[in-house]
């Protein structure tokens, strides 16, 4: 498929998932009233609904998608290795540790951007772990294994973090933060977000020709005046703010960064750079239509959409083990 | 009894679970997330837990731990035997709503101690007088090294410990927590008489229904609707002591209304729909942090023009049936007079 | 472009494996690098690679290589490492034409100048046949070859290639060979890491004999590639005769005794 179309066929399905988040939603608008109380404002409930409800729920589902897509392509390319992915490595789950333990200390009050700061620093520090784990030894068994230890003790310690909590509601937060959500945000949540989202999407696309040069090795790519400090100071930091400052607002969403990647692949060159942003595009789509679904599925008592990626990702990371014995990718 | 049907101010899972929760849950993530979704598996988990804990931590300092357990067992058979006429000496209370009673009515010394959550002020309007007792964290090893005469809890609250304690040989006497104002004085008056206390009890009720009398008697016309909406955008619905209190003191429960019985999440954009006349949310004083307090104050229900949001109850009033709802009452009733005065339609 | 080298020390993790190595490839030359396992000839390369720290001069026409950026010393200097890496199921011509990425700009596509050159790289290699195929896909052989044409595809005055024959069938390690008399027959330098003892004296102009990290001798194939050079570096006992086009090796026994 031409790098072209297969964007502009992805770009499209993104779009029309992100309007059909913000279609679904247990007050039952009409379509023209919807679009009237997208644009026109106002103190009306379908405006209100519209815009402090949905909006910022379809723009958290876009550009979270985007990035967990985007990071799992990066992560892929850059370390080689077709089972890399922000949660599966762990990133994730210290990303959401990071952000529980800052915020439910009470450090910063009960601030918001409490939340990002904890997770870019949790997410950080997994990415230079990984990465110095993947510089001295690069098997794919070995960061699998990294990242099973890093996510069990990450998640253990969000789950010992939310037990001290003095409030008698926060250990019941570990759902959210295990599996995420992206129901009942605000406006606020996407200003949070978007802009470090942004920076990581910026970061990550700079190092596209690093990445494509890395196919034939790390002595082959810096042979081609790849830079490899620089490009893994670009990933790093890539990848800790777009996963950080997803995970702060939305909770740990698993497998979208694995199973997106893998199914584009066969339609691009498989010239890591030329996924970038396909994957993003395809992401978002995924983690749209993920949401959209859990607002059908159980309309009142709405199932946590990380729920629902690791039902899809988990059976497909499990294809990939057993394929991924025989094949490259 | 389900989960949804308990009808208290906070989610049943947290009322009921989460003093033993939080002393027994060791497993991490996994039962984490057992506990959030299968309680009835926890429930299973927690008696295994208690259970090692009463053999493990029993207080024999160089003691022989196997030989002494059957001994203590018997010495309590002996010690609890029935209590007869005699009013119980040493009472002791492992829920925050049969603490609210007990401290009301017991006499002087008759208490042993109180749950720990009697101290904490958005849960117990009697949280000043709690400063008074020793506080127990209701595991069946508290009430074992207290010996008491008589120990009261909630139905739901740690079963397990009540099921043990039973078995152990203690007289427990348990408080149903579907309450609403209707069963409060009931429960004063049973309290009254299970401490020997019927003349305060009695003093307490009459007081109580006469107080809630007198307001239900200035009730008028068309009544405004009003919701509860807790953390996580939880609401409180047909069934719960709230929806009780909203109707005694003229409002329409904008949750009931929609179908809600019991506790259950209630979605914003159906409060925004519906933009009740106030929208009852948790006080958000000295709490520490969780994102479920997010969610009451959700910028969409600020933007509604016309709704009133906050805490408007005395903090922790009706987080119990007990006399202090009565202030509750009061407050809404209050606040519903302001909203539409039954003078000003006849 | 004159590649220099002077007085070259590199250790790895504190052991030191080249002492004071020295040597020069002109423009027009193949000069093939010998000496047995873990004589240092891989660690030499990557050295001029850039990709170890290395003490001692290393000069690119003027340009200390050891000062120059790591993307314009990618214009000048291509490197093909022994280990053959390929990560992703890439098509030939797509992996050939990463060779073009130090010319390119940010994300621009192969221009058609870039193109011609990589149609030739397949070419000299001959792997033009197997452009559309994923590389992944291919025999070892294949591989090497297309991995080849990718370091081909820089168009650099100066090419390193470490052990590009090895693997190779007869026919194509000849291909192979021939193809780098032809590069340095378009006046680039090129220094080729070779265990075949024929295929180097045969092919290279020079040949570079290192021992135990140290030079052991440098010349004209004919000139160094004795019996009593052999003998000393590689520790064989080699049946060396000669025909019109050079040198022939075979080595047939160890030197401590083990002849046949």
């Amino acid at each position: 498929m031409k790098p072209l179309a297969l964007n502009l066929a992805l770009a499209l399905l993104a779009l029309a998932l992100f309007l059909a988040s913000l279609a679904v939603g247990p007050a039952e608008l009409g379509v023209s009233e919807s679009v009237r109380g997208l644009f026109a404002g106002g103190g009306e409930a379908a405006a209100i609904i519209m815009r402090e409800i949905r909006l910022p729920r379809a723009l958290l589902g876009l550009s979270i998608g985007f990035t967990l897509g985007m990071a799992g392509a990066v992560l892929q390319g850059f370390l080689r290795n077709p089972l890399a992915e922000p949660g599966i490595i762990g990133v994730s789950a210290m990303a959401a540790f990071g952000a529980v333990a800052v915020f439910y200390s009470g450090l910063a009050g009960s601030a918001l951007y409490a939340l990002p700061a904890g997770a870019l620093t949790g997410a950080l520090a997994a990415v230079l772990l990984l990465m110095a784990l993947a510089a001295r030894n690069g098997s794919t068994l070995t960061l699998i294994l990294a990242g099973v230890a890093l996510s069990s003790l990450a998640g253990a310690l969000t789950a010992l973090v939310l037990n001290l909590s003095p409030n008698p509601f926060a250990s019941y937060e570990i759902i959210f933060w295990l599996l995420g959500s992206l129901k009942d945000r605000s406006i606020a949540h996407v200003w949070l977000a978007l802009p470090l989202m942004a920076a990581g999407w910026l970061l990550i696309a700079l190092s596209a020709r690093a990445i494509d040069a890395l196919s034939l090795g790390e002595e082959a790519a810096a042979s081609l005046g790849i830079h490899m400090a620089r490009t893994r100071f670009l990933i790093v930091a890539g990848v800790a703010l777009g996963v950080g400052a997803a995970t702060a607002v939305a909770g740990t969403i698993g497998f979208v960064g694995l199973v997106v990647p893998h199914l584009i692949r066969p339609l691009t060159t498989r010239m890591p750079s030329r996924l970038l942003l396909p994957a993003g595009l395809g992401g978002a789509a995924l983690l749209l239509a993920a949401d959209v679904a859990v607002r059908l599925v159980l309309p009142a008592g709405e199932l946590n959409v990380g729920v629902l990626t690791a039902l899809i990702g988990a059976p497909f990371f499990l294809w990939l083990v057993v394929r991924a014995r025989r094949e490259v990718f | 009894m389900s989960e949804k049907a308990a009808p208290s101010r906070f989610p049943s899972p947290l009322r009921g679970g989460w003093t033993a929760a939080k002393g027994g849950r060791t497993g991490g993530v996994l039962s984490a997330v057992l506990n959030a979704y299968l309680p009835r598996l926890r429930r299973t988990l927690r008696s295994g837990a208690s259970l090692w804990l009463l053999r493990s931590h029993l207080p024999l300092k160089g003691g022989d731990r196997a030989s002494v357990l059957p001994a203590a067992l018997l010495t309590l058979a002996t010690l609890t035997a029935p209590a007869g006429a005699q009013p119980p000496a040493r009472v002791m209370s492992l829920n925050v709503c049969t603490d609210q009673l007990a401290m009301a009515l017991a006499a002087p010394g008759q208490l042993v101690s109180v749950s720990f959550l009697a101290r904490e002020p958005d849960l117990s309007p009697l949280h000043r007088e709690a400063e008074r007792y020793p506080v127990n964290r209701g595991m069946a090893e508290d009430v074992f090294l207290a010996r008491p005469d008589l120990v009261v809890t909630g139905t739901y609250t740690l079963h397990n410990t009540t099921q043990l304690l039973k078995r152990l040989g203690f007289r427990v006497e348990e408080f149903s927590f579907v309450q609403t104002l209707d069963t409060i004085p009931r429960d004063i008056r049973r309290m009254g008489k299970l401490l020997g206390r019927e003349e305060e009890a009695e003093a307490m009720a009459a007081e109580f229904e006469a107080g809630l009398a007198e307001v239900e008697a200035s009730q008028c016309g068309p009544r405004p609707t009003a919701l509860a909406y807790e953390q996580n955008g939880v609401a409180l619905g047909k069934g719960t002591l709230a929806d009780s209190v909203l109707t005694a003191a003229g409002f329409k429960n904008l949750a009931t209304e929609e179908g809600v019985e019991g506790m259950a999440p209630f979605p914003l954009e159906l409060v925004v729909e519906k933009k009740p006349d106030i929208v009852i949310v948790p006080g958000s004083k000295g709490d520490a942090p969780s994102l479920g307090a997010f969610v009451p104050r959700h910028p969409a229900l600020r933007a509604l023009p016309a709704t009133r949001i906050g805490a408007f109850v005395p903090r922790g009033s009706w987080s119990c049936g007990g006399p202090a709802v009565l202030e509750a009452v009061k407050a809404l009733n209050a606040l519903r007079q302001e909203i539409a005065s039954c003078e000003a339609s006849p | 472009m004159r590649l220099a080298v002077e007085n070259l020390d590199v250790s790895l993790s504190g052991r030191p494996v080249l002492h004071g190595v020295g040597l020069t490839v002109e423009p027009g030359e193949v000069v093939g690098l010998l000496g047995p396992n873990g004589a240092g000839k891989s660690t030499l390369m990557r050295a001029l690679a850039g990709q170890i720290a290395a003490s001692g001069t290393m000069r690119l026409g003027a340009d200390d290589l050891a000062a120059l950026p790591s993307a314009a010393r990618a214009r000048l200097l291509a490197y093909l490492p022994q280990s053959r890496i390929i990560g992703w199921r890439l098509m030939v011509g797509d992996l050939v034409g990463l060779g073009r990425l130090p010319w390119r700009g940010f994300g621009a596509r192969l221009r058609p100048h870039d193109a011609e050159i990589v149609a030739r790289a397949l070419d000299l290699m001959d792997v033009a046949h197997l452009a559309h195929r994923p590389a992944t896909e291919l025999s070892g052989g294949e591989q090497a070859r297309v991995l080849a044409a990718r370091a081909v595809a820089q168009d650099t005055p100066v090419l390193i290639a470490d052990e590009p024959a090895s693997g190779l069938d007869p026919a194509h390690q000849i291909t192979m060979m021939r193809a780098l008399a032809r590069l340095a027959g378009e006046g680039r330098a090129i220094l080729v890491s070779l265990h075949d003892l024929t295929l180097a004296a045969r092919w290279c102009d020079r040949v570079v004999m290192l021992k135990d990290g140290r030079l052991a001798a440098e010349g004209a194939p004919e000139a160094v590639m004795t019996a009593e050079n052999l003998a000393a570096i590689y520790g064989v006992a080699a049946h060396i005769t000669r025909d019109e086009g050079g040198l022939i090796l075979a080595p047939i026994g160890l030197t401590d005794g083990g002849a046949p």
